[in-house]
């Protein structure tokens, strides 16, 4: 009866630690440290709060940002980005319809750029109407897929470069 | 564990319990304005019951936060764009709020401090995030705030509104 316990015993501090402590604990360590650098430096884990980006994204989901989609190249249309307030523990999470230059419109509810008129597959059609403007150097118009929302209910807008975190991936 | 191993791991616990100590009796300017924040942010919320009186005093507690030339400069996309000025109008501001809303939670997140080098004044950078009893929605704002040191007790003196999208 005694054995059988110490046998138990033995399996469970086996399952729990390891044979080898001193190696369990080292890779512990280890984990946590490439955790906390991938996690912090490369994908960083966001929660969506708000319908602005349905149906891409619903409300509640749990997506990464990759930190490093912009160090080679700047972003591209059609990407949904990390923008950040004043730090990246809050964000907006918007998609990217217009690059630095470019001249942003809505008519009847479809998105021109330029003049041209914009495909986006992505988004139901809406009734806003009015024009943002020419993006200035370092700054992409962003804005949420849901346009069924009211205009003045959803943030968008000229992101500076300077506040793009990442590319929402996953 | 080996002997040494065990003695480096004391001496690294003595040595952070005393850096911990000495900065929690001798907070650096940073610390005491992110204090001071956090206890901004603790009196700003209040809950859905609340008696009339505990409001009013909550809101005197809120502008003694502030210089008594304090400046708010709001300008929120949707909103027509309001300054306060002094106290006095906030403190109107503060009631008048507090009066619309049934209970608010307030956050301050992503606190940046800058201090002047003359350790007399500093600028703040932070978002809110404010959560009103009801609502579905949040409320998401990003700030600049100025502060300036009156014989060793921050106060804010300048608030504005920063635009995140243009």
């Amino acid at each position: 009866m005694e054995e059988s316990a110490n046998g138990w015993r033995v399996w469970l501090r086996r399952v729990v630690i390891g044979r080898n402590p001193s190696r369990t604990l080292v890779r512990t360590m280890a984990l946590m440290v490439v955790s906390v650098v991938v996690f912090h430096f490369v994908l960083l884990p966001i929660q969506v709060e708000g319908i602005s980006m349905l149906p891409t994204y619903r409300d509640h989901g749990v997506h990464f940002v990759n930190r490093l989609a912009y160090v080679f190249h700047e972003p591209q249309r059609g990407d949904v980005i990390a923008i950040r307030y004043s730090g990246i523990h809050m964000m907006l999470m918007k998609r990217v319809v217009a690059l630095p230059g470019e001249r942003v419109a809505f008519h009847g509810g479809h998105l021109y750029i330029n003049g041209k008129p914009l495909e986006e597959p992505y988004v139901k059609r809406c009734n806003w109407e009015f024009e943002a403007g020419e993006m200035k150097p370092d700054m992409y118009y962003v804005v949420g897929d849901n346009r069924s929302m009211p205009e003045a209910d959803h943030t968008k807008g000229g992101a500076w470069r300077y506040r793009i975190v990442g590319k929402v991936i996953l | 564990m080996k002997n040494w191993v065990l003695r480096l791991f004391l001496a690294a616990v003595v040595a952070g319990g005393a850096f911990y100590g000495y900065r929690a009796w001798h907070p650096s300017a940073e610390q005491a304005i992110r204090k001071e924040f956090a206890a901004l942010a603790r009196t700003a919320s209040f809950p859905q019951r609340e008696s009339t009186l505990a409001r009013f005093s909550r809101a005197s507690k809120l502008v003694g936060f502030c210089t008594p030339d304090v400046q708010i400069v709001m300008d929120v996309p949707g909103h027509s764009g309001q300054t306060i000025s002094g106290r006095d109008e906030l403190l109107a501001a503060i009631n008048g709020a507090q009066a619309m809303a049934v209970g608010l939670a307030v956050e301050f997140v992503d606190v940046g401090v800058e201090v002047a080098p003359d350790r007399q004044s500093a600028v703040v950078s932070l978002t809110v995030r404010g959560k009103v009893s009801g609502e579905r929605d949040m409320i998401i704002q990003e700030l600049r705030c100025e502060l300036k040191c009156f014989k060793g007790e921050w106060q804010i003196s300048r608030v504005e509104t920063v635009k995140t999208l243009l």
